[in-house]
Order: C-alpha cells, then sequence, then structure tokens
C-alpha cells in the first residue's frame, strides 16, 4: 500500500507540475494579485485543452513520444508568448534571450556571494500540509487498481490508442493520461486510477448524477473550474482572467461530448458505477506484463484485462479459451496451439458479483471479445469460471512445467510453460 | 599656453596620424573615436588645438582629409591582394578538411571491406551511434569557443594567455560533458530507451569522444595540422591491435577512442609553448570569465547549433524507425548508406567554405585598404567578393559529389535505388548547407555573429520540425527532405543576412569588421 501511495503522489506531483505549476510560471502572475491560484488554474485548463487538441492528430502521426510530452507544458505560454508580442516577435525573442543569459552569468558571477535559498517556515508548512492532503485524497479515494466504472475501461482502451500509435483517438481523459503516462513513466491504468481523484469535484457531482466515468468527472470539474475563473474575472485585475473562464468551458463541452458518445453507443445508458473485475486481477496482469517485458507471454482472462496487457495480441478471452480447449485439456498428449511461452489463466474462484448498474453498462472495449455478456451475468459469469477452472486442474494433473502463479481466497492465476512453436 | 604656429602643426600632425590609422573615414563620429584611441581626452583637445572636445575636432579633422585629394594608399596602387599565398592557403583549407574527411573515410571503407570487424556485438549500436552524435553537439560549442579564443590570443602572441583561456574552456566543457552524461543516464533509465548495461556504455563513450572532441579542438588552435590526424592514427592502431589480438569490435573501439584522447592530451601542453616569436610571458590581467563567456556565446551556439543541424535528419530517421515500427532506435541501412556518402563528399567540400572563408576575409581586408567612395563602390565589389565565394563553394561541392557518386556507385555495385536517390537528396541538403556555413562565416567576418546564429537556428527549426513529422508521417527515408528544407532556409536567410549587412550597415559592419 506504501508503494501505491507513493506511486500516486509521483503520479499526481507530475500532473501537478506539468499541467499548472511549469505553465503557471511560464506565464507569469499579473501584477496586482497576490495570490498564485488562479493562474495556477488558469494555466492548468489552457494547458488541458491544449493537449485535447493536439494529441489526437499526434498519435495519429506516431508523434506522441516523450520528447512531443515534455512539450505539453510550453504549448500554451508560447502560444500566449505569441500573442502577447505579435507584430515585434523577434525583439522579444531577442530581449528574452539577452535577459535569460545574462541571469546566468550574473549568478555564476555572484554564486559565492549569494545568500542560500531559505525555505521560508510558512511556505514549508504549506508544503508538507498539502502534500498529506493529497496523500489522504489517493488513501482514501484510490486504494483500488480496479476501475469503478466499466466506461473508465473504454478510456484505458483510448489511452493505450493514442499511446501505440497511429489512431487519432477523441478523448479528453485519455489525452491527458497519455501525455502523464509518457512523463511520469508509468503504467496508463496506474494514471487513470490516481488522475480521478485530483478531479474529484468533479467526481463527486458526476457520482451524484450517475454518470460516473472520467470523461464526465472531467466535464464537471471544468464547469466548476469555470466558475471559478468568472468570479476572478469579475475582479478585474487581468482581462485573460476572462479567457481562462471560456477555456474551461471548453473543456467541460469536450469532455461531455466525449461521455456523451459513449452514452449514445450504448443506447442512452449512461455509465453507472460498479466493479467488473477483482482488484488483484489487473495488479498481477501488470506484474506478468513487467516481469516478462523480456520473454512471450499471454493471458487467457476475462476482457477487462485485455486493455490492461496494451497489447492485443498477448490476449485471449477465457471464454474462447473454454470453447477451444475444454474437451481436451485431460489427454496427455495434447499442447496449447498458442505461440506464447508462458500462458497464464485467470479464473475465479468465487465468481465475481457485477453490480447490475455495471451490468447494463456496455462498454466498447468489451464488445469487441467474444460473447461479453458472459462475464457480466451472474449464472453466466459462474458457469464459466466452473468450466476454466475445471480446465486447467485437469491439465495441470496430467502435465508437467505447470504450477499456480498467483493465488488469493477469489482468484487462481495458473502458469503454464508452454513449448514454442516448431519451425 | 600654445602659439599658433605650434597649434598648426600639432594639428597637421594629428590629422596625419589620423589619415595613416584609417585611410577610409566613414564620418566624424569615426573620426573623433579614432582621435581618443590616440589619446586625446577633452580637456587636452581644449588645451592644445582650441577646439571644445573631441566632436569638434573629429568634425574639423573629417572635413580636413575629406578635402584632400583622393591619394590611393601604397598598398592599394597594386591590383593584386596583400595576400599571395592562394596555392598555401588552399593546401591549408584542404588539410584541414581531410583531418575529418580522412578518418570518416578510412572507417566508411573498413565498414564495407570488413563489416565483422566492426560489427559491435548485441545492441550496442544504437546507443554508440547517439553518444557519437551527442558528444559532437555537446562539445561542438565548447570546440569553436576554444579554437576562436585560442587562436585570437594566439595571434596575439600570448601562447600563456591562450593555455589559460583554453584551460577554463577546457574544464567547463568537462563539467557540460559530465553533466550531460548524467542527464542522458537519468533520461534513458527514466524513459527506458536502454537497458543498464548500454546505458553505462553509451556514458563511457560519450564522455571519451566530448574529451577527443575537445583536445582536437585545442590540437588545431596554431594550425598545426598533423596534431590531429596522429592523435586519430594512434587510435586507429590501437583498435587494429585489440582486434586483431581476438578483442570484439566494442572493446577495440572502447580503447581506440581511449588511446586516441591520450595521444591528443600528451600533444595539449605542446600547443601553447613559446617559439620564440611571441612576446615573453607577463602579468597580463585576464578578463572577467563572465564577459569572456558572453563574448564568445554566439561561437559557443553556432558550434553547437551547426553539429545539431547535421546530424537532425539522422535523429528524426531513427527516432521514426522505432515508432513506426517498433524497432530499436536506428537508421534504416540504405538511408545509412546513402546519407553516410553524402556526409563524405560535405567533409571533402568544407575545404571550399574553408578556403572561400579566408579568400573572403583577405579581400574584404583589402578593400578596406582602399579611400572610402560615397557613391556605393565598396558596397558592389563586396558584393563581388561575397558572390564569388559562393561560387567557388558551389564549384567545389558540384564536382566533389559527382566523383563521389560515380565512385560509389562503381565500388558499390547491386545497392538499392533507394540509396542513390537518398545520396542525392542528402547531396542537395549538404550543397545548401555548404553555401550556408559560407555565408554564416562571412557573417562572422563581417561582425555580425549573432545573424549566423539566427540563421542557423532557423534552418535547424524547419530541418526538425520538416524531418521529424515527414519521417513519422509517410516513412523515415523522408527526414532527408527536412535537411533540404532546413538547409534551404539557412542558405536563404544567411544570404539575404549577408546583403543586408553590406548594403544598410556595410560601412559601420565593416569598419569593425575582420
Amino acid at each position: 500500500m506504501i508503494i501505491d501511495l507513493l506511486l500516486g503522489l509521483w503520479i499526481a506531483a507530475i500532473a501537478v507540475l506539468v499541467f499548472a505549476i511549469i505553465p503557471a510560471l511560464a506565464m507569469g502572475r499579473p501584477a496586482g494579485r497576490a495570490s498564485w491560484w488562479p493562474d495556477m488554474l488558469g494555466a492548468a485548463v489552457w494547458t488541458v485543452l491544449t493537449v485535447i487538441i493536439l494529441v489526437p492528430p499526434l498519435a495519429r502521426l506516431h508523434l506522441l513520444n516523450w520528447v512531443t510530452a515534455l512539450m505539453a507544458p510550453l504549448a500554451s505560454p508560447a502560444c500566449l508568448w505569441l500573442c502577447r508580442h505579435r507584430g515585434a516577435l523577434s525583439r522579444a525573442f531577442r530581449a528574452l534571450c539577452r535577459r535569460s543569459t545574462l541571469r546566468i552569468l550574473m549568478w555564476i558571477e555572484h554564486r559565492r556571494s549569494a545568500p542560500p535559498i531559505v525555505f521560508s517556515a510558512r511556505f514549508a508548512g504549506s508544503a508538507v500540509l498539502a502534500l498529506v492532503a493529497v496523500a489522504f485524497l489517493l488513501w482514501t479515494t484510490a486504494r483500488e487498481l480496479r476501475f469503478s466504472s466499466p466506461a473508465d475501461y473504454d478510456v484505458l482502451a483510448h489511452t493505450n490508442a493514442l499511446l501505440a500509435g497511429g489512431h487519432a483517438v477523441f478523448d479528453p481523459a485519455a489525452s491527458v493520461a497519455a501525455v502523464v503516462t509518457r512523463l511520469a513513466a508509468v503504467d496508463p491504468m496506474q494514471t487513470l486510477r490516481f488522475l480521478k481523484p485530483l478531479t474529484v469535484p468533479g467526481s463527486i457531482v458526476a457520482f451524484g448524477l450517475q454518470t460516473s466515468s472520467l470523461n464526465a468527472a472531467f466535464g464537471w470539474t471544468a464547469i466548476i473550474a469555470a466558475v471559478l475563473l468568472s468570479l476572478v474575472a469579475l475582479g478585474g485585475v487581468h482581462r485573460r482572467d476572462g479567457w481562462h473562464g471560456l477555456a474551461a468551458c471548453a473543456i467541460a463541452m469536450l469532455s461531455f461530448s466525449a461521455a456523451n458518445r459513449a452514452a449514445a453507443r450504448a443506447d442512452g445508458v449512461m455509465g453507472r458505477g460498479g466493479y467488473v473485475e477483482y482488484d488483484a486481477a489487473p495488479r498481477q496482469a501488470l506484474r506478468i506484463a513487467r516481469d516478462f517485458a523480456d520473454r512471450p507471454w499471454m493471458i487467457v482472462a476475462p476482457p477487462e484485462q485485455r486493455v490492461e496487457v496494451a497489447d492485443p495480441h498477448r490476449f485471449m478471452a477465457l471464454a474462447d479459451f473454454v470453447r477451444r480447449f475444454g474437451d481436451r485439456a485431460g489427454d496427455r498428449r495434447f499442447r496449447f496451439a498458442l505461440p506464447g511461452r508462458d500462458l497464464f489463466v485467470f479464473v475465479e474462484r468465487n465468481p465475481l458479483s457485477v453490480d447490475p448498474g455495471a451490468a447494463l453498462t456496455p462498454a466498447r472495449y468489451s464488445s469487441t471479445a467474444a460473447g461479453y455478456g458472459l462475464y457480466r451475468m451472474p449464472n453466466a459469469r459462474a458457469r464459466l469460471e466452473a468450466l476454466a477452472l475445471d480446465l486447467c486442474e485437469r491439465y495441470r494433473r496430467t502435465h508437467a512445467r505447470t504450477s499456480v502463479y498467483y493465488e488469493d481466497a477469489n482468484l487462481r492465476i495458473y502458469r503454464f510453460q508452454t513449448l514454442a512453436p516448431q519451425r | 599656453m600654445i602659439d599658433g604656429g605650434s597649434r598648426e602643426r600639432a594639428l597637421d600632425e594629428l590629422t596625419s596620424a589620423v589619415e595613416r590609422t584609417r585611410p577610409r573615414l566613414i564620418d566624424s563620429w569615426e573620426t573623433a573615436a579614432l582621435i581618443e584611441s590616440l589619446g586625446y581626452t577633452d580637456a587636452r583637445i581644449r588645451r592644445e588645438f582650441g577646439f571644445s572636445d573631441t566632436a569638434a575636432l573629429g568634425a574639423h579633422v573629417f572635413d580636413t582629409l575629406g578635402r584632400k585629394p583622393v591619394t590611393p594608399a601604397p598598398l592599394a596602387s597594386t591590383s593584386a591582394p596583400p595576400d599571395r599565398r592562394p596555392l598555401l592557403e588552399l593546401a591549408n583549407s584542404i588539410g584541414a578538411s581531410l583531418v575529418y574527411a580522412l578518418p570518416w573515410l578510412i572507417t566508411f571503407i573498413a565498414e564495407r571491406l570488413r563489416p565483422d570487424a566492426m560489427r559491435l556485438p548485441g545492441s550496442a549500436g544504437p546507443p554508440l551511434s547517439l553518444a557519437l552524435m551527442l558528444s559532437l553537439i555537446v562539445s561542438g560549442g565548447v570546440i569553436q569557443a576554444i579554437s576562436r579564443r585560442g587562436q585570437f590570443y594566439i595571434g596575439f602572441r600570448q601562447p600563456g594567455l591562450a593555455a589559460l583561456v583554453t584551460g577554463y574552456l577546457l574544464r567547463l566543457g568537462a563539467m557540460v560533458a559530465v553533466a550531460a552524461a548524467a542527464v542522458g543516464l537519468f533520461t534513458g533509465w527514466y524513459f527506458n530507451l536502454f537497458a543498464w548495461p548500454y546505458l553505462v556504455l553509451w556514458a563511457d563513450e560519450f564522455l571519451l569522444l566530448c574529451a577527443l572532441w575537445m583536445m582536437c579542438g585545442v590540437l588545431a588552435i596554431r594550425e598545426e595540422y598533423w596534431r590531429v590526424p596522429l592523435a586519430f592514427a594512434l587510435g586507429g592502431l590501437s583498435f587494429v591491435a585489440v582486434h586483431a589480438s581476438g578483442g570484439d569490435a566494442l572493446l577495440a573501439q572502447m580503447i581506440g577512442a581511449a588511446a586516441a584522447v591520450l595521444a591528443a592530451a600528451i600533444q595539449v601542453p605542446r600547443v601553447f609553448v613559446h617559439t620564440g616569436f611571441e612576446e615573453q610571458p607577463s602579468m597580463v590581467p585576464l578578463p572577467r570569465m563572465t564577459v569572456l563567456l558572453y563574448r564568445i556565446l554566439p561561437f559557443f551556439w553556432y558550434g553547437t547549433l551547426y553539429f545539431c543541424f547535421l546530424f537532425a535528419d539522422r535523429f528524426a530517421a531513427s527516432a521514426s524507425v522505432s515508432a513506426l515500427t517498433g524497432a530499436p532506435f536506428g537508421l534504416r541501412p540504405q538511408y545509412k548508406l546513402g546519407m553516410d556518402l553524402a556526409l563524405l563528399t560535405f567533409l571533402f567540400a568544407s575545404a571550399a567554405v574553408e578556403y572561400g572563408n579566408i579568400r573572403f576575409t583577405h579581400r574584404l581586408r583589402w578593400a578596406m585598404r582602399e579611400p572610402f567612395e560615397r557613391d556605393g563602390a565598396f558596397e558592389r565589389r563586396v558584393i563581388r567578393i561575397h558572390l564569388r565565394v559562393l561560387g567557388l563553394v558551389i564549384g567545389g561541392f558540384i564536382p566533389l559529389s559527382a566523383i563521389i557518386g560515380a565512385l560509389a556507385r562503381r565500388l558499390l555495385p547491386g545497392q538499392p535505388e533507394t540509396v542513390w536517390t537518398t545520396l542525392a537528396i542528402g547531396d542537395v541538403g549538404y550543397l545548401l548547407l555548404a553555401v550556408g556555413l559560407a555565408n554564416a562565416l562571412a557573417l562572422f567576418s563581417l561582425n555580425r555573429p549573432w545573424s549566423a546564429v539566427r540563421a542557423l537556428t532557423a534552418g535547424l527549426a524547419v530541418n526538425v520540425t520538416v524531418g521529424y513529422v515527414l519521417s513519422h508521417m509517410v516513412s523515415p527515408y523522408f527526414a532527408a527532405a527536412g535537411l533540404v528544407a532546413g538547409a534551404f532556409v539557412l542558405a536563404l536567410q544567411s544570404a539575404v543576412a549577408v546583403r543586408r549587412t553590406i548594403r544598410h550597415a556595410g560601412d559601420h559592419a565593416v569598419s569593425s569588421a575582420v
């Protein structure tokens, strides 16, 4: 749990740094304003909007990588700078270069005599308080790796598609998650897990309205941000405050548009919350992907793991597995005709009872897997898991090089080391 | 009190002194500045000549000299430029270009004749290629700074000062290289670019090569062109010896690079030895190092941007192979062969750029010795010199590219057509780059270093953007389009900058040029 918390703090720190702090510092604080938060919020809004707009075409052209992701926080301040100095760009750029150069040279000149940087006790106190608050937020809201809404698995699938490149998927939450994933160098599922607490105001509203998808949470958070920024704009400190509010409205519009598109695909049924897998399943799927990165492997599991392992060629649906090999598994001469050397079969000892709301929410990721209804209906799921358990046990009794890779009260993962295909 | 006769005589002497110092005066302000440089203050001028200040005296002297009939300076009486050793200069330029072109050619031939001998084990190829390119980019700026400042002090016959300043810049370069290696290690580990053993290998090779390039920069200060080839030759011998004794290409390469660094390091102190022609070491106070750094900044950026430009297409092509196919970072063999051949042409043709720059400097200096004419003849003359230099560069590059292309087609039969297409596109790109570099060097001679840096920055931005986007959108081969587009922008913008300098700020620029 401590490792999870540290991971969450890392992802939150990267997200805040990239989307709020760096852009806010680059944009600067207008004269006459004592507080930084309106500018941090405004900078975050513009950076998110830039990312939402830029990431799909970048991914389509295979241009979304860590270099372009690093440029994301500077895109909106750069646009603002270009707009501010239009007509005299060359002069402004020259002045900027000269100022920066002289600042560095002056630092070199006076670095020995410069007073050491001392953080005030108030600043240190605020930082520690913020850290504790974020840790508490993550501890209470993101203890589990599995998603609380089937629609979020769609976002994960979109994030993987954006990261793989070649596809222009329009999904605001996935675009933001793709950039954070690249910069935090973590798995996209972990990013999405910890992004949700960061949109907690919108998540609460979305949950209240029974539309608990990440895009809906994004939309509501943007609305709340727009209201706050409009209130700031009423103060009349700087004319750009109004534009910040407009950008927040644009994010809300784009996020709701993505959430509504998902709902339209689901015949108007809005995504209600509910778990569709045990928490150990994604944890073990990610562990396998990490530990066996340099070897061929394949997992056999319900369709959620298909989007968790990123590469669809490393996944086989449990129903397909049972249908193909169920009747031959006890035969000593039988071998799995699968290209993977290590085969991991996820079987639920106690079949998960999917929440009716989640069961009725069709998700795009699972519709591609054959017979996804089998995994949502309690009886069908229980029957399938029982067949899979029987298959694995029969195979285990009659074959060598088999073991149980992971087991707890609910889930068992078999590991079958199959032979490499003959050439 | 000074009487009238003495005052007139003193004024005549001062006027003659100004005329001797600067036969081509531009305006009264320049005259005033010259008078001040001869040691005259306002008080002294009031006391000795009765003028209120240097500006008034400058206007008077400028008018006096302007009324005098134009008499060509003794040096201008002959039509030949002051330097009568064009063949020696050409040989020097060729020697300077061969320093880098020959090792490249030898490596290229060795790769073709004995590919197994040069093949690196495992996946060591991409990190070592990256180390080579990044080492040149990181040390390129320091090399330029060392070269310019070192030659400046050696030109003043102050090898002691040259050693001091060069040592400071070397230490600075070493710190930058170590910091870059640390950042590279962190980036490679954080973004999972290479496995740890290869990251360590990358850092090792990167630091070795940075040290080697910076030492080579020091060795070239005195234009003793044999020193760098000697270091390379010792490195090459070590490579061959290790390989012959059973070591693999990786070990041989590392030991070869280390031997070259050692050979260069041993020679470095010899560069600053007093030859007897220099003044004896004196206690001259150094400029403040921050002031020195500020002065050499344009040269630093020029060196860094130049190598960024040179390798931008290779970075884009390698990254696109990785992004489009999932294969490790690296170039397609056909692209590599085509661009290696084009780069070989460029390295040989850089002799023409070097020679063109020397001729430009000499002819410009010669033109400046002639009396000032107000009808724009001087500008026209400088433009003619510039055009002649560009002609020299283009005239040197095209035959060389034709020879190398024809030889390559004959010696490398059976290569796919993409190799020759890439070579042709690469040649066009490098030709434009050579023109751009000739213009950039002209801008340096005209005391407009920041204009050269600006043109190179614009070219690099276009190179990276076009090459990166097209190579990812279409095919890795389209990275070469970035080179052509960027080089075109560089050539165009630098040519416009040279023309603008000559036309609009010609006299003022040229008066402080060379």
